[in-house]
């Protein structure tokens, strides 16, 4: 059966001598992997359009195992981000946490569209950290792990919320807070109501969005956290981003 | 039917090597039984001498059986130019272009989203090389996807403080491609950059 679908490129590995296994995100049919055949020969125009982050329309035939790619057309590949260190090593990441987290074959599609506007906003305009938060956060939810960020969990009021339980899934009360030892982070005033706001914010209101060092600081560390929590797993992309920024223009040896 | 103990385990290890499917493995190994003796054993000593007298150029990573290796005791080279490739098969296919320059080989795949780890890539020698002030240029020669430009403008950062020219071999237009079935992304870097004719 052949189908053609716009997809995101997650990752493309090499799969026997000349064929990639690609790794593709649709909005219609969610994860996906499909074989590229003989995309190491310089005559094939497939090897483009399977790129990390490109917006590709692919063409598949359904095989018993795999999918195979027939044809490919990039869409979009984000030429800004692809020339500047930074935005590829975020657009990566983006793509490292839906590889991480999504199962085959099960669309979401308002997250497809989320991370299709990221990618955007990243080539557009550059680094936002906030752009970056608003995606892990709005991810979670798309997940199903939506944080309970407007009361305690333990007893449901509204007032003095200062630390977020990573077991209970939510805020904590300072009254709440002696009971509940393990897994807390602490969180500002300021941090908790960044991410009530980053909470489905269009881009717009993104842009509109000040917060001090501290609570960006707070606010990556949360998102951070709690990721890992939900999907049992590191992120590669995170270390090396970290890895590599203080090396810029480092050089003693 | 049982296979013979040893086939089974001949198949097996022929099992271990890259692109070898199950049926080839099977093939492969009926294969090496019905060789003579003497070529069979050939084949098994082959794999035995490589390993124990092949291994990295303790200079430039170039595999070798004589350390330092034949480039780097070649004193024809213009040891001003250092070329960077990830594998000695890089290696052999910018020889074949007359390049007279000296390498260093990374002898490891390097990919973003298996982790980042600095010490894996042994860059030890090579931050000694652009120290000693005998190198001008280093070529970065790293394949042409986002693993190789991430690791390129990892290398060139590294360079700076060293005074080294830092290159990278151009993107472009295949010989014998068509302008017409280029995609954009090769196209965009072939334009920029074209060179005066
Ligand atoms: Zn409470
Ligand atoms: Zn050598």
């Amino acid at each position: 059966m052949y189908y053609n679908a716009p997809v995101l490129i997650i990752k493309s590995i090499d799969f026997r001598e000349a064929d990639k296994l690609v790794t593709v995100y649709s909005e219609q049919y969610g994860k996906l992997r499909a074989v590229a055949r003989g995309i190491k020969k310089p005559k094939s125009s497939l090897r483009s359009s399977i790129q990390p982050f490109c917006y590709s329309q692919l063409h598949f035939y359904r095989g018993r195992d795999l999918e195979l790619i027939t044809q490919g057309k990039l869409l979009d590949f984000f030429g800004n981000s692809r020339e500047d260190l930074e935005r590829t090593l975020y657009s990566v990441y983006l793509m490292e946490i839906l590889d991480k987290s999504l199962m085959d074959r099960l669309p979401i599609p308002g997250l497809f569209r989320l991370t299709l506007q990221t990618l955007r906003t990243i080539n557009d305009n550059g680094i936002n950290p906030l752009v970056i938060r608003h995606f892990e956060l709005n991810l979670a939810i798309h997940l199903g792990y939506r944080p309970q960020l407007n009361q305690c969990v333990v007893c449901g009021g509204n007032q003095a919320l200062t630390g977020f339980s990573l077991a209970e899934g939510g805020m904590i009360c300072r009254g709440c807070l002696p009971a509940t030892s393990t897994g807390i982070i602490t969180m500002s005033g300021e941090c908790l109501a960044i991410l009530r706001q980053l909470e489905g914010a269009n881009s717009s209101v993104l842009a509109r969005i000040r917060a001090s060092a501290s609570a960006l600081k707070q606010l990556e560390y949360f998102l951070e956290q709690y990721l890992q929590y939900h999907l049992e797993r590191p992120f590669q992309l995170k270390q090396t981003i970290r890895y590599l920024k203080p090396s810029r223009g480092h050089v003693d040896n | 039917m049982r296979l013979a103990r040893p086939l089974e385990n001949l198949i097996n290890q022929l099992l271990k090597l890259p692109t070898i499917g199950p049926k080839t493995a099977q093939r492969l190994a009926l294969y090496i039984l019905k060789l003579p003796e003497s070529e069979a054993r050939q084949i098994a000593q082959a794999i035995i001498d490589a390993r124990e007298k092949v291994a990295p150029c303790s200079s430039c990573g170039c595999l070798t059986d004589v350390d330092p290796c034949a480039i780097c005791e070649d004193e024809e080279r213009e040891g001003h130019i250092l070329c960077v490739a990830e594998e000695t098969s890089d290696v052999i296919a910018i020889e074949r272009t007359g390049f007279r320059g000296r390498y260093y080989v990374l002898n490891k795949n390097f990919h973003l989203m298996d982790g980042f780890n600095l010490d894996d890539l042994h860059l030890q020698p090579l931050l000694d090389q652009l120290s000693s002030g005998k190198i001008q240029e280093m070529v970065l020669a790293l394949n042409p996807d986002i693993d190789g430009e991430v690791l390129s403008r990892y290398l060139a950062d590294l360079a700076k403080p060293h005074q080294v020219r830092v290159t990278r071999l151009a993107h472009g237009l295949p010989v014998g491609g068509d302008i017409e079935f280029a995609d954009e992304i090769t196209l965009r870097r072939a334009l920029e950059g074209r060179n005066d004719v």
